[in-house]
């Protein structure tokens, strides 16, 4: 609302009608032209690299189905970090959700107090929360169910506060009009009103999660991910394929199973 | 005999627009509503309708002047003993705002909570003991085999004939309306119309109902009242109020 606002000044005339967009254009160029240098982009090493990338082809095909079974039980790790993170992540980031909601939240002071928490929650990379937990906790699943919950807590607690938020606040005032109190009309009139959109988000993030939690391995917090680096390292690259089948099996399992839900639950 | 509703000389300045001093939307207003009576406000947007209605609810804080409910004062009420006094009064809106996703009875027997103050209703549930009371109620409004419905799924009327419904549930001693029918087609109209002199006349509660249709209140109506730039000009039974007098409330506003 404020961008657009910024970006139009009212309805009124606009002096500078057909220079604001020549403007904006140069500046985009501008910024791309930077961007193409800084990343140092050089097209014709996707050519000459495409030795290499074959040979490496070759090397992972066809994929080590004998290795299977030793990629289940990281597989279901995977998961269940993401399973864990997410139900601690979506308990955490309801009441703080309440708090941050700007009908809902009780005091001034509550309400940027858990603001805060929740953008600081979610400034802070899943990978980095990860890092940190494994320092603190060492390493294994759980480092990474933590962080996978406390990033979710970020994510989960600003869209729950948008749909408290965004929800039809007449049913509010007429309950509070009845005489009902102030948790009665809340569990009577907020929670009916936006639990199917919570819903909805929660199972979204759980698929975001599943994804996450892959990756989390690569900093030692369990799963699949950490034996999709060991056989990184050991060049083992015929395995590297086995496992990145699985991932883009669960990947898209959870992705198909989560939309599915979030259609029944809408 | 004592009013239901006496409002005596209530005066509310809105702060904005601080520079002309606050906005002055009622000026000295004084009404009472008896038992059994069916009172219509008529008057034109701005001329402090809601305003009248919200203070006597308790949702604003006026300036000045007093408003009892049952010879209860709202006007320096807080907390709990606000939502008691609140009992007494059932609201009704331009829109039902019923809980959409639950059933029309729970709806219903969502107006029985403030009776009900206990730990189970406060995480959710409802009071059970009610339930057949609220049914009762929605038998009143003539929505019986609506109730295992989601309230979503009804139409304009039906809605705020549940409405009714859960404000009849709280065991109201008055029932104030605002513009209770704006949003309805005339059919449905009628219907609420009908629907709250009955109640009014038959269960003797006073009803309080700001409208914008002057003929609807007229046909309707125990007492008409006008209210023209935050002053009461007439408040008279519906056959003593000329066409031109109603007339004069909207004239003369477009500014």
């Amino acid at each position: 609302m404020s961008v657009a606002a910024l970006a139009s000044p009212a309805d009124g005339p606009r002096p500078h009608g057909r220079a604001l967009p020549f403007l904006g254009g140069f500046v985009f160029l501008v910024l791309l032209a930077q961007a193409t240098l800084i990343v140092q982009a050089r097209p014709q090493d996707l050519v000459t690299g495409v030795h290499g990338m074959l040979d490496m082809l070759r090397r992972a095909s066809p994929p080590d189905i004998s290795k299977l079974p030793d990629a289940v039980w990281p597989a279901l790790e995977t998961v269940d970090i993401a399973l864990f993170g997410t139900v601690a992540g979506v308990l955490l980031a309801l009441p703080l959700a309440v708090l941050a909601a700007r009908n809902t939240s009780p005091a001034r002071v509550l309400y940027a107090a858990s603001r805060g928490v929740i953008a600081f929650a979610r400034a802070v990379p899943d990978l980095v929360w990860a890092l940190l937990f494994v320092t603190a906790v060492g390493l294994g699943p759980f480092p990474g169910a933590l962080a996978i919950s406390v990033h979710s807590v970020g994510m989960l607690g600003r869209l729950f506060a948008e749909v408290i938020e965004d929800m039809d606040m007449g049913p509010v005032e007429a309950l509070t009009m009845t005489g009902a109190g102030r948790l009665q009309v809340f569990s009577h009139a907020v929670v009916p009103s936006v639990l199917p959109s919570l819903l909805g988000i929660g199972l979204y993030r759980l698929d975001e999660n599943i994804r996450s939690s892959l990756v989390l391995g690569f900093v030692g917090a369990g799963g699949i991910g950490f034996q999709l680096l060991t056989a990184m390292n050991l060049f083992q690259y015929r395995t590297v394929s086995l496992l990145l089948l699985v991932t883009f099996g669960l990947v898209v399992t959870a992705e198909r199973l989560s939309a599915a839900l979030r259609r029944r639950v809408a | 005999m004592s009013a239901l509703i006496e409002v005596d000389d209530l005066v509310m300045r809105y702060p904005t627009p601080p520079s002309m001093g606050g906005r002055l939307a009622l000026n000295g207003v004084s009404v009472s509503v008896q038992p059994g009576e069916f009172a219509v406000i008529l008057g034109a947007n701005g001329s402090g309708k809601s305003t009248l209605l919200r203070c006597i609810a308790a949702m604003l804080r006026p300036s000045a002047g007093s408003v009892r409910v049952d010879g209860q004062e709202m006007t320096r009420l807080r907390g709990r003993a606000l939502a008691k006094a609140r009992l007494a009064l059932g609201m009704i809106f331009q829109h039902a705002h019923l809980v959409r996703r639950r059933s029309v009875l729970a709806n219903v027997c969502c107006g029985t909570l403030g009776r009900h103050r206990t730990l189970a209703t406060a995480l959710g549930g409802l009071p059970r003991q009610e339930l057949s009371h609220a049914q009762s109620c929605l038998d009143q409004v003539g929505l019986r085999s609506f109730a295992p419905q989601r309230a979503g799924t009804l139409s304009g009327g039906q809605a705020q004939r549940v409405s009714i419904a859960r404000a009849l549930a709280q065991r109201p001693r008055a029932l104030l309306a605002d513009e209770p029918v704006a949003s309805l087609d005339p059919e449905a109209a009628e219907e609420i119309m009908r629907l709250l002199r009955r109640v009014s006349h038959e269960e003797g509660l006073g009803v309080l109902c700001v409208l914008h249709q002057p003929e609807l209140a007229r046909r309707y109506a125990d007492r008409i009242l006008g209210l023209r730039l935050g002053k009461l000009v007439f408040d008279e039974r519906p056959g003593g109020v000329a066409a031109g007098t109603v007339g004069a409330l909207y004239e003369g506003l477009a500014a």
